[in-house]
């Protein structure tokens, strides 16, 4: 009773906590698009439309009002989930999000399973045989993929997987004739190709996404090796694992049993910090892998100077950093009893 | 606590901290210590390439002929004439590698200097004062060190961009954005554990002003965790630069060689089966920022209390007397 109310009391705090947060990234990503030399408009079309016509546009969009009127105007749009339309392409910003964003839950979901199961498993071996080769094998790799570029294991494995062996496509979603014939109903190639049982899609649509969800995901599964390591050694020293020792529990069921559960407390915790690596790592894998994703749109309209996209994607980046880290941090009080405001 | 009384010349002191700095690293043993000194050993050798560059790379960084004119092959494998090959730009791998390690190690130098400049203070305040300054503080760099880092870097370097050439300078400031909010964390967190401990309250009551008190006191056992946060930051520093230079919004290619950039231009070059142009750069990276971890992580197992293995801690105690009944009588009585 008391503990489910204390839980309910977190909740709402660290609910009332979000909107400052989610606030403050909206101004800084507002102040930063407007510090900026020019207003979009010149900045996304000028040179290549008269400049009347650049005055209208900039009068339409409200560009030419007072800065304070513009960012009250922001939040608005903002509060209301519009994000606006693109300026060199005329797509609505939510058209963006849905089919890009798909695009990169796709691949961060895939990747994030491969980062648990390489994680946890390499980080619980080397933390069990402390200072045995396993644990020194199982740490050196978990540096080297800490230390390795995502592009630079994606360039590696484009040439060993794609080029000298052919086993996998190296570039796009799935190959142009599935894109075209898949019928899309969530965006989620994985998913639509099992809605409509079109298997050879889905072998298709799984070939191409072994590649980047491998790369993107040991990279992050790099992080959890040395965190599940050290969180183990950290927990083995505890009180209780001594008394299990103690009563002659044996030492795998010490590590397994006792130790382990707790070790992974604090990987909860990280995992919300892991995940903005992860958006970050998927823009890189995006970039090296052609993957159609929210990243790849991110540096294709940056490259064209598209203020608004730009500005669209980042906050809506921030919305679901803000949203993650939000629920992270509940199933983290919910996990471990201790953490109460 | 008789020292402090008797205040000592700041000298001395000076020279007890950076033993005291350096004293777990001469007590420890085992995988730490190895881990400490390869790290030390793989970042010394960049470290020299970079200050040695001119001299080592047999061409320049942006060279693509020889002094007599001729034009070098493009994307040509490694040879004797060039180790590690060309690339497609005609320029000699090898030479881009050895060039961009002094890249890497001059923006990742500037930016780390720029983040503990800012990071450090504001930690320390923020953390020593309190209060709304705190709290307003505190949630300003929460929320940047919630956004991805990458993100903000790439859209920091692309607005300076704009007004400033892609030199160096913006490269390193886009970079120490990502990591202002964590030496303020960092800093924060420790100096509000350490601001009740018994001898800061001694500094205090003694009459230190709050300048001193920080500086002296608080500063000088927070400092004792920034040479591990520096180099895991610097290793994660390397690879945002080579981040951005893999999406074009590094440095400008002809001001200088840069590691990721030249991954970039190798990526196309993998369906054609040419190796040599991404591979050199890559491994480059990895091998640095490997080392910069190992330091970074050796560090780290040497300091940290909780898993620190340490010489001393081998030697088996001798069995102890009952006196530790005795003790309380004594006390008592």
């Amino acid at each position: 009773m008391k503990q489910s109310a204390s839980l309910r009391r977190y909740i709402i705090t660290r609910l009332l906590l979000a909107i400052p947060m989610l606030w403050i990234l909206l101004t800084i990503v507002f102040l930063l698009m407007r510090v900026a030399p020019g207003d979009p408009i010149t900045a996304a079309l000028g040179g290549r439309v008269p400049e009347e016509e650049l005055q209208r546009r900039r009068h339409e969009a409200g560009y030419d009002r007072p800065l304070i009127v513009q960012y009250v105007e922001y939040l608005k749009d903002v509060a209301t989930l519009n994000f606006g339309t693109t300026l060199v392409d005329n797509r609505p910003l939510t058209e963006v999000i849905v089919q890009n964003g798909a695009a990169t839950l796709e691949l961060t979901f895939f990747a994030m399973i491969v980062a648990m199961v390489s994680g946890v498993g390499i980080g619980l071996l080397a933390g069990r045989f402390r200072d045995t080769p396993i644990d020194l094998g199982g740490r050196l790799f978990g540096i080297i993929l800490y230390a390795a570029p995502v592009f630079f294991l994606g360039f590696l494995a484009q040439l060993t997987f794609g080029k000298w062996l052919g086993w996998l496509p190296t570039s796009g979603r799935a190959s142009p004739i599935v894109t075209y014939e898949l019928q899309t109903h969530t965006n989620l190639f994985v998913v639509d190709s099992i809605i409509e049982r079109n298997w050879s899609a889905l072998r298709d649509v799984l070939l191409h996404l072994i590649m980047p969800a491998m790369v993107l995901g040991l990279v992050i599964g790099g992080v959890f090796i040395r965190l599940v390591r050290v969180n183990l050694l950290q927990t083995m020293k505890g009180d209780y694992v001594e008394a299990a020792r103690a009563r002659g529990v044996t030492e795998k069921r010490v590590v397994y049993k006792h130790a382990f559960k707790n070790a992974l407390v604090p990987v909860i915790t990280v995992m919300g910090l892991e995940f903005a690596v992860l958006l970050s790592g998927a823009v890189l894998t995006e970039q090296t892998f052609n993957w159609p994703g929210i990243g790849s749109e991110l540096v294709r309209y940056l490259n064209n100077r598209d203020y608004v996209a730009v500005q669209g994607i980042i906050v809506f980046t921030g919305i679901v950093v803000v949203i993650v880290s939000l629920m992270i941090d509940i199933l983290n009080a919910w996990v471990d009893p201790r953490i109460r405001y | 606590m008789a020292a402090q009384v008797d205040a000592p010349p700041v000298v001395i002191r000076r020279a007890g901290t950076l033993r005291r700095m350096w004293a777990p690293m001469r007590e420890a043993r085992g995988q730490p210590r190895v881990i400490v000194w390869v790290g030390i050993g793989i970042t010394l050798l960049f470290v020299i390439l970079a200050i040695f560059a001119p001299l080592i790379a047999p061409y320049g960084f942006d060279q693509y002929r020889t002094a007599e004119g001729v034009r070098f092959v493009k994307q040509e494998a490694p040879s004797a004439a060039h180790l590690f090959g060309t690339n497609v730009m005609s320029t000699d791998v090898l030479s881009r590698v050895v060039f961009g390690a002094r890249t890497a190690i001059e923006v990742v130098l500037l930016s780390l200097f720029v983040s503990m400049a800012i990071g450090l203070p504001l930690g320390l305040i923020a953390g020593y004062r309190g209060g709304r300054l705190d709290r307003v503080l505190l949630l300003f760099m929460d929320a940047l060190l919630a956004f991805p880092s990458l993100l903000f870097a790439i859209v920091i370097a692309f607005l300076l961009s704009q007004t400033f050439d892609r030199s160096m300078i913006t490269a390193a400031l886009a970079i120490s954005i990502v990591y202002i909010p964590q030496y303020f964390r960092v800093v924060r967190n420790h100096v509000i554990s350490v601001r009740e401990e018994p001898y800061v309250e001694a500094a205090r009551a003694l009459g230190a002003k709050p300048n001193v008190v920080m500086r002296k006191y608080v500063l000088q056992n927070v400092i004792q965790n920034v040479p591990i946060i520096a180099t895991l930051n610097a290793a994660d520093a390397i690879l945002t630069l080579a981040a951005l230079g893999f999406l074009g919004y590094g440095i400008q290619p002809t001001e200088a060689a840069e590691w990721g950039y030249d991954i970039q231009r190798a990526i196309s070059d993998a369906g054609a089966g040419i190796w040599w142009t991404g591979l050199f750069p890559g491994l480059a990276i990895v091998l640095l920022v490997t080392g910069l971890t190992l330091v970074g992580e050796g560090l780290n197992d040497v300091l940290n209390p909780v898993i620190r293995k340490r010489a001393i801690r081998e030697v088996t105690l001798p069995p102890r007397e009952p006196e530790a009944d005795a003790e309380p009588e004594e006390a008592s009585a």
